[in-house]
C-alpha cells in the first residue's frame, strides 16, 4: 500500500457541479389535532453546493460526521436519488436521468444494506449478477476464483445469506459489487461492524482491485484507519458542505499540529510548572505518568524533550503525532476552516 | 435472461420455507372444501340458476388463476420502498417494475405449481371434473397471463403511493377487497345484480379473474375471446402507463436515509 501516496492524474470520471439535495421533514406540534388538519414541513439541506472532480484510478475517502450528507451524495452519484440542484456526471452520464446505463459501470456496497438474495445461497446471487451484467463466462470464472481466494468466499458460498455472519455477508456483498469489473466502486461504510481480521482483508482487497484493475474507489467511513490505509485524497463534508478536499498529507500538515508527549517518571511541581509556561502547552498528570499536549506550530517538540531529559528520574517517553481521528474531529469543530471556505489541494 | 433468473430465485426462495408450504396446502384444501360445500347447498336449492358441475369447474379453475396472483404485490413493492431496500434495487441495471413483476411471478408460479395445482388435480378427480383439463386452451393461458399482468400493474400503481405515504398496506387490503367483490372471485360475475354488474363492467377487476375462467366455461366465439383479450390488454397498458407516470414523479420524492 506504499503506492497510495502516488498522485494519479487521469481523465475525470466523476464531475459534480453545485450539487444540492433537500429533505422535507414533517414538523410535529404538541397538539395532535393541529397536525391532522395542517401539516407543516421544514426543509433540511442534506447536501448544498457540493463541487468536486474525481479522476480514474483514485481512491477517495469521503468522510464526515453522522448526517453530514455523505450517503446522500453517494446516492445521487449512483442514481438512486435525484438531485434538487446542480449536476452529476459519471463517465459523461447523468445518473439521475440514465440510471440503468450508469448502473452498468458501477459497483456499490452499502454497509448497512445487502444486495444478496436473503433466502438462497450466495453462489445463486453471484450467478444472477453474471446474467445481470452480461459477464462473459471466462471473466466470471476468473473473477469468481480471484475473489474467492482473496475474500475467502469458498467457505460460505453454498450457504443461504440469512445464515452468514456480518463479516461473511460483507465479503459476499463486495464480491457481488465488483464481479462485473466496474469502473467505479462506491463503498459506503464497508467495514462497519467488522472485526479487525475481516477489516484487513477487505482493505487489502480494495487496494488490490484498485491496483490491478484501476478501479476508481469512493469510500465513506467513520474508521480513519480505512482512510489512512487506502486513500490518497480525502473529502470532508459537514452539514451538507465540503469543508476540506485535498491530500491526506496536506490535511496532516495543515491541521495535524496538535502533538503529544507521554512520559513516565517522578515529577515535582516546579518542573511541571516550567513546562506549563511554554506557549500552547497543557499538562495532565496521573500518578507517575504525564501527558503533555502542545501545538507544534508554537513550540518545538525538541524544547519539551530537552526539558524532560533534564529530569533525571524519567523512565519512559513516547512522542505521538496527532491521530487522523483527532485531525478530523478538529476539522469538524474548527470554525476558521469553514470561514476560509474550501481548502483544496490536489 | 436476467429477469428469468429473478423468477428462478423467487421460486427457490419459496422452497426454503417448508412449514409455510405445509400450512398453505392445508388452507387451500379447507378453502376449496368450504366453497364446494356452500355451492352444493346453493345448487341444490337453485338448480335452475346454477349447476354444481359448473361451480366445481369454476372453483377449480378459479384456484389456478388465483394462485398466480397469490403474491401480495402492494406489500412486496411497498416493503422495498418503506425499508429503503429500493436503494439496492436501483444500483442494478434493471427496471424496478420488471424486477418486482418477476419476483411476484416467481412467487405466483411456485404457488401455482406446488401448492394449488396438485390439490386442484386431486379435487378434480374426486369431483369427477377431470374433463376440465381437456378444455384448457391457449386463450385461457393468454387470458390468465394478462389477468396476472393486470393485477400486477394495478397493484404496482397503488404500491407506488408509498413514495408519498410510506405505509400503504391498507391500500393493498382495499385492493384485495375490491378484487374480491368485483372480480368474480367469490361469485361468478353473471350472478351479480344488474346494478353491480353495470359497475363491474366499467372496472378492470373482472378481467383478472372471471375473464380467464370464462374462456373455458362460457361458449364464446373466437371473436368474443379475442375482444376480451383486447380489453384485458387495454387495461394492462392503461395501468402500465399510469404506473410509469407515478413512478417518475415518485422517484423525485424518494428518501432513503440512514446509510
Amino acid at each position: 500500500m506504499e503506492e497510495k501516496g502516488e498522485e494519479i492524474l487521469n481523465r475525470t470520471v466523476i464531475r459534480v457541479e453545485n450539487l444540492g439535495k433537500d429533505y422535507q421533514i414533517r414538523k410535529r406540534t404538541e397538539r395532535f389535532w393541529k397536525d391532522i388538519f395542517s401539516r407543516q414541513y421544514e426543509v433540511k439541506k442534506a447536501v448544498e453546493d457540493v463541487n468536486f472532480e474525481i479522476a480514474e484510478g483514485e481512491i477517495v475517502g469521503y468522510i464526515g460526521p453522522n448526517g453530514a450528507g455523505k450517503s446522500t451524495t453517494i446516492k445521487m452519484l449512483t442514481g438512486i436519488l435525484q438531485p434538487d440542484r446542480g449536476q452529476v456526471f459519471v463517465n459523461g452520464i447523468q445518473p439521475g436521468k440514465c440510471r440503468v446505463d450508469n448502473a452498468k459501470n458501477i459497483g456499490v456496497v452499502f454497509g448497512q444494506r445487502t444486495q444478496l438474495w436473503w433466502d438462497i445461497p450466495v453462489k445463486d446471487t453471484l450467478h444472477l449478477m453474471k446474467h445481470m451484467y452480461h459477464i462473459p463466462e471466462q471473466t466470471y470464472q476468473e473473477n469468481l476464483k480471484l475473489y474467492s481466494d482473496i475474500l475467502g468466499l469458498g467457505e460460505f458460498m453454498h450457504l443461504p445469506v440469512r445464515q452468514l455472519s456480518l463479516g461473511q455477508r460483507m465479503r459476499a456483498d463486495i464480491a457481488c459489487a465488483i464481479l462485473h469489473n466496474p469502473q467505479i466502486l462506491y463503498l459506503d461504510e464497508p467495514t462497519i461492524g467488522l472485526d479487525i481480521f475481516v477489516k484487513e482483508n477487505v482493505r487489502g482487497f480494495i487496494h488490490e482491485i484498485n491496483q490491478k484493475k484501476r478501479t476508481t474507489v469512493i469510500l465513506t467511513t467513520h474508521d480513519m484507519s480505512d482512510i489512512e490505509k487506502l486513500c490518497s485524497r480525502v473529502m470532508v463534508i459537514d452539514q451538507g458542505r465540503i469543508i476540506y478536499d485535498g491530500s491526506l498529507l496536506d490535511l496532516r500538515e495543515q491541521y495535524g499540529h496538535m502533538e503529544s508527549i507521554e512520559a513516565k517518571g517522578v515529577w515535582d511541581d516546579v518542573f511541571l510548572e516550567e513546562i506549563k509556561r511554554l506557549p500552547s502547552v497543557s499538562v495532565t498528570q496521573e500518578e507517575n505518568q504525564i501527558m503533555i499536549q502542545y501545538d507544534s506550530r508554537k513550540v518545538d517538540s525538541d524544547k519539551i524533550l530537552f526539558l524532560l531529559m533534564k529530569n533525571q528520574r524519567i523512565c519512559d517517553i513516547k512522542v505521538h503525532e496527532q491521530s487522523l481521528d483527532g485531525i478530523i474531529k478538529q476539522l469538524y469543530v474548527c470554525k476558521e476552516v469553514r470561514e476560509n471556505g474550501i481548502f483544496r489541494v490536489y | 435472461m436476467v429477469y428469468l433468473e429473478y423468477i428462478k430465485n423467487a421460486f427457490k426462495s419459496q422452497m426454503y420455507y417448508r412449514m409455510n408450504w405445509g400450512m398453505k396446502i392445508m388452507g387451500i384444501i379447507l378453502s376449496i372444501f368450504l366453497q364446494l360445500c356452500l355451492w352444493n347447498v346453493l345448487a341444490d336449492d337453485h338448480s335452475d340458476i346454477v349447476s354444481m358441475s359448473y361451480m366445481v369447474e369454476y372453483i377449480l379453475l378459479g384456484c389456478m388463476v388465483k394462485s398466480l396472483t397469490a403474491s401480495n404485490v402492494v406489500d412486496l413493492v411497498n416493503g422495498h420502498i418503506g425499508s429503503g431496500q429500493i436503494a439496492m434495487d436501483m444500483i442494478k441495471p434493471i427496471r424496478f417494475q420488471l424486477y418486482m413483476f418477476c419476483e411476484s411471478l416467481g412467487n405466483g408460479l411456485f404457488s401455482c405449481l406446488f401448492e394449488y395445482f396438485p390439490i386442484v388435480v386431486i379435487f378434480s378427480i374426486f369431483m369427477k371434473s377431470f374433463g376440465l383439463w381437456g378444455r384448457i386452451d391457449i386463450f385461457f393461458l393468454a387470458s390468465t397471463f394478462l389477468g396476472l399482468c393486470l393485477y400486477f400493474v394495478l397493484a404496482y400503481c397503488l404500491a407506488l403511493t408509498g413514495f408519498w405515504w410510506t405505509q400503504t398496506w391498507i391500500l393493498g387490503r382495499f385492493l384485495n377487497d375490491l378484487v374480491g367483490l368485483f372480480s368474480g372471485k367469490m361469485v361468478p360475475v353473471w350472478m351479480f345484480p344488474e346494478a353491480l354488474l353495470a359497475v363491474s363492467r366499467c372496472l378492470p377487476f373482472q378481467h383478472m379473474y372471471y375473464t380467464p375462467i370464462s374462456m373455458v366455461l362460457e361458449d364464446f366465439t373466437l371473436m368474443q375471446k379475442c375482444s376480451l383479450l383486447g380489453v384485458q390488454l387495454f387495461w394492462c397498458l392503461f395501468f402500465l402507463f399510469l404506473g410509469k407516470v407515478i413512478e417518475r414523479r415518485g422517484m423525485y420524492r424518494l428518501q432513503v436515509q440512514g446509510g
